[in-house]
């Protein structure tokens, strides 16, 4: 019997803590046990072997802490570790699991460390053990969602062994990083773990509260290792709290809840698991049922398609869009992110991303675009693109288990979609049309869906993992066009299969697209439709939406309707805004709005670069030259720079292209650095001069800032650095600018930089504040 | 034996004038409190204070010498000058604030500054409230960091792997040593024998005399 036939035959037991035991027989503090495989392998075996005769049928291999972050000598530990394991287990029938706990380094963009070398760093792990003879891989003690996908993706497409995956929950039921047990459960199963649950942190009491969330989401079998409480100081000794007795009493709750693989966490001994092992063995023994569901999830939640019709923000998409082109080609990526704050604010539960232009490499910008993504919003995301490398490289990194939008009944659409929707786990849109066209009628689109779904279970996705669109048409072409969709979404509906429209397209070529597409979106879901992509700031469909909810119970006492009514009501009439003391006036007290009004105002009779030069830039200068002695306080500069940003932006289409701009200016916080506050501070001065700023974020290797300086021909770079460890990068980053574009000036600044260090390092110029960057500027360029 | 503490956010109040400090403000005037407070109750709801620590002794020589913690130097030795014990600390107040920082940033540099500098008071009430509960029946001298002095940088190494931070409270570093999440604090705190003298506020005692913040 394999280890996936012994969890679904009978409750599974796996061992207790490791550590506290070693401890007791000499391990130092801080010393790391794995080293012990190689300097004490007979203390290591008798500690298998004590679990082994408690009854534990997994037994964890000392590899926890096993990466090349912490070994030079890796595969001499794991190959030691499995191999006294194995010899442990001689004349027991019990299983080795090659053990991977985190590396504890934190993922990108919390931490530092990229997400691929976060898999390759555990996929060297897997290759070894799994060549060393372990049965299971046991990916434990994670703390965050993201580092979890990256050893569970690692151990997929390193080896074929099972792979378990056992999270650390809080008390408020959450990892450390925020995600929930649903939105884990989701991600991870979707990955293929064969068995997922929690362990450490909290003790067996706790840890019963949480159970049933799992038991309720979970189709694979649920594994519960405990900690023995909390620990404390006893004469200088670590004890816990939780003795065996009473561990042993809870865990058998905890098997009556539904969990199938128990075991022990830190503190708990061979007599923990002995205990356990006799008073579970006759308890009955149930594994969790499929549940079938249709979910999605971000790094915090899961959210799930099929009760409340879902609407899905589609305003992160070029189409028929100026501004979001603009800012596609200029990598404008925080434009792209506040796009999907404002929809956030608007209250939907998914964002749609789509960012394919024919001019930029779209999978490359669908990288960026989900990482910046993900990084402020914790919506689930819908990876909307036909290019399969994009698609894939989304996938690879979506924090969650995503949307993908779309795959079609095209023999060529499936081949491509399906296989990345079983390894990285997804919901999918099937788009009901194939090589004959979209079919004329409501059975026609049904059969397509029934192909796609047909097609998807011979790559093992399930029915549940695809969400149908029946394709709204254009009613103005075809009147018949809603009948036929609304007449699919029911059938579809019906048959227990979910569905998704781009609604708006049903109105195109009619005046008042708005209303038609609201009463459209309305009959669809009295229809039974359960996700649609909407604009969110479409009073009509947000309308639609509430009332819908609120109308078939799905809004307890209409509370979320009154809420989204009373943001309705008029608000009271604004005030006239004044400019009260003219445009500059507006921004030396940083007025925005005032500034904005009076700007527009003002373009009516004055030509724009009179306005930028008599007044926005007087007005800076003054605000500036106040904080160069110390008068005015940052907060102020900086509401004077937003004020004379917004009166740039009432003027900007009256600009003359070209005028205006002064030069391009590349700025980055430098590799290693993940402060980039006041790099930011520097921008929006930069930008508040006229300069064109060409923003590389943070943590940005040499090479990248060599190369957009080359490629942009820009004049000047700014650097910034937080702490005397990050000095390096910077001296690193100016020899390269040196040799690479010699003519190129490069300014520095940050929290440790002072005159001497600037120069030090070779820079042109330091800057003590924002206002330094501006003042080298003007110089310059 | 390494403790972990949590506290609800409820239990840590953010001062105001606190923010506007390090705003660059003397006092909370001269700014528009609207902003500060709205900044301080978004960090207040998302924080999620966690702390770990450890009693660990001195060194005859004033320094800390224990299993993959070594600190030592001469600012260190004189802020444990009198001290047989010293507490080794790591607090944070998690990844939910160092998201609303990035996503305030985005949204406007004037609130993503703010929502940093109610980060770093929050994370400093945070260890107040820490030494005021260590300090019942010991006089701490003031929170000492890597990076204070001549204490190296590279000291949190050694404080993160002690305490095991990574586990304990998700804290980790980065290669450059930064801390995640970024409203953090590493520190020890010398435990004396009698009120000393050098317990007053951790500004006053630094040799850095034209800084604004004293």
């Amino acid at each position: 019997m394999n280890v996936l036939e012994k969890i679904k035959s009978g409750i599974t037991y796996c061992d207790g803590g490791a550590g506290t035991l070693l401890q007791s027989w000499g391990l130092m503090p801080g010393e790391y046990p794995e080293t012990w495989n190689l300097t004490h392998p007979e203390k290591i075996i008798e500690m298998h072997r004590q679990y082994l005769e408690a009854g534990a049928q997994i037994i964890n291999a000392c590899t926890f802490g096993a990466n090349r972050l912490k070994f030079d000598n890796l595969e001499e530990i794991i190959n030691a570790a499995i191999a006294n394991a194995k010899k442990a287990c001689e004349g027991f029938n019990a299983y080795v699991a090659l053990d991977i706990g985190s590396t504890g380094k934190m993922l990108e963009p919390l931490g530092d460390l990229p997400f691929e070398e976060a898999v390759s760093i555990y996929s060297e792990v897997v290759r070894i053990g799994a060549r060393a003879g372990a049965d299971l891989v046991f990916i434990e003690t994670m703390n965050d969602s993201y580092d979890a996908k990256a050893a569970l993706l690692a151990a997929k497409e390193s080896c074929g062994l099972p792979v378990f995956v056992t999270c650390v929950y809080d008390e408020d039921k959450k990892l450390m990083t925020g995600a929930d047990p649903a939105a884990m459960i989701a991600m991870l199963e979707g990955l293929g773990a064969d068995a997922i649950g929690i362990n450490c942190s909290l003790g067996p009491k706790q840890m019963l509260e949480i159970v049933p969330d799992f038991i309720r989401d979970a189709s694979v079998p649920v594994i519960v290792n405990p900690n023995a409480g909390l620990p404390r100081s006893e004469n200088g000794k670590t004890v816990f709290d939780v003795g065996a007795d009473e561990f042993s009493d809870i865990m058998c709750e905890i098997v009556k809840a539904g969990a199938t693989i128990i075991g022990g966490c830190c503190g708990t001994t061979p007599e923990h698991i002995r205990k356990t092992v006799e008073k579970a063995k006759n308890l009955p023994f149930a594994l969790p049922e499929k549940k079938n569901r249709t979910v999605i999830s971000s790094y915090t939640h899961a959210v799930e398609i099929g009760k409340k019709p879902v609407i899905i923000g589609e305003r992160i998409n070029p189409t028929g869009k100026k501004r979001f082109k603009e800012a596609l080609r200029q990598n404008d990526i925080n434009y792209i992110v506040n796009e999907g704050l404002a929809q956030n604010k608007k209250g939907v539960s998914a964002l749609d991303v789509n960012v394919g232009l024919p001019e930029i490499d779209e999978a490359q910008m669908m990288v960026s675009v989900i990482r910046a993504l993900q990084s402020v919003i914790n919506l689930p995301l819908q990876i909307d693109t036909v290019d399969p490398v994009a698609m894939e490289k989304a996938l690879r990194i979506y924090n969650g288990k995503a949307l993908i939008n779309s795959v079609s009944g095209k023999e060529e659409s499936m081949k491509a979609v399906f296989p990345l929707v079983k390894k990285y786990g997804g919901v999918v849109i099937a788009v009901t049309l194939d090589e004959s066209g979209i079919p004329e009628t409501a059975e026609g689109r049904i059969a397509v869906a029934e192909k796609i779904i047909a097609r998807a279970a011979e790559y093992g996705i399930g029915k549940n993992d695809i969400i149908v669109d029946p394709l709204a048409m254009a009613v103005s072409s075809d009147s018949n066009s809603a009948n036929i969709t609304l007449t699919a979404v029911k059938a579809l509906h019906d048959m227990g299969i979910k569905t998704s429209l781009g609604v708006s397209n049903i109105s195109f070529g009619l005046p008042s697209r708005a209303d038609v597409n609201a009463v459209f979106y309305t009959m669809a879901m009295q229809n039974g439709l359960d996700c649609a992509i909407i604009n969110p700031f479409s009073q009509e469909m947000m309308k639609a939406w509430h009332c819908f909810t609120a109308l078939t119970g799905m809004d307890e006492n209409c509370a979320d309707y009154i809420e989204f009514a009373e943001s309705l009501a008029p608000v009271q009439v604004q005030t006239e805004i004044k400019p009260s003391a003219g445009l500059d006036g507006c921004i030396i007290s940083g007025l925005k709005e005032q500034a904005a009004a009076a700007a527009a105002e003002l373009i009516k009779t004055t030509s724009p670069m009179e306005i930028i030069n008599t007044m926005i830039i007087p007005a800076l200068n003054t605000v500036g030259k106040g904080f160069e002695e110390k008068r005015v306080y940052l907060p102020q500069l900086l509401m004077s720079a937003q004020a004379a940003k917004e009166a740039f932006d009432a003027i900007k289409s009256a600009i003359p292209a070209g005028e205006n701009k002064k030069g391009k200016i590349v700025i980055a916080t430098v590799k290693g650095d993940i402060h980039d506050i006041g790099k930011n501070i520097v921008k929006v001065l930069l930008e508040n001069y006229g300069y064109e700023v060409i923003d590389l974020g943070k943590d940005v290797e040499p090479e990248a800032i060599v190369e957009a300086v080359k490629s942009s021909d820009a004049k000047l770079v700014g650097l910034s650095a937080l702490m005397t460890t990050t000095v390096p990068a910077m001296e690193a980053t100016i020899k390269l600018l040196r040799k690479a574009a010699p003519d190129c000036k490069v300014m520095v600044g940050g929290a440790v930089m002072t005159e001497e260090y600037a120069e030090m390092i070779g820079a042109d110029s330091y800057g003590s504040d924002a206002m330094a960057a501006v003042r080298f500027a003007e110089k310059t360029i | 034996m390494i403790e972990i503490i949590k506290s609800a956010a409820a239990e840590i109040s953010i001062d105001p004038k606190e923010v506007a400090v390090y705003l660059g403000y003397y006092s909370a005037n001269g700014i528009d409190p609207k902003i500060i407070d709205e900044c301080i109750a978004e960090v207040s709801a998302c924080a999620s204070y966690k702390a770990c620590f450890a009693k660990v002794p001195v060194t005859s020589e004033g320094s800390i010498d224990i299993g993959c913690l070594k600190a030592c130097g001469k600012s260190l030795q004189k802020n444990l000058e009198g001290c047989d014990f010293a507490y080794v600390l790591a607090a944070t107040t998690g990844f939910e604030v160092q998201r609303l920082i990035e996503r305030n940033s985005v949204i406007s540099p004037l609130k993503g500054l703010v929502t940093d500098c109610a980060g770093s008071a929050a994370i400093e009430a945070f260890c107040d409230k820490i030494n005021s509960a260590l300090d019942c029946s010991d006089f701490l001298r003031p929170r000492f960091s890597p990076g204070y002095g001549d204490l190296p940088i590279e000291c949190q190494k050694g404080i993160t792997e002690f305490l095991n931070t990574s586990k304990n409270i998700g804290l980790s570093l980065t290669d450059s040593l930064m801390m995640t999440p970024v409203k953090s604090v590493t520190a020890i705190i010398g435990i004396g024998k009698e009120k000393n003298e050098c317990t007053g506020p951790g500004c006053m005692v630094c040799r850095k005399t034209d800084c604004p913040y004293r």
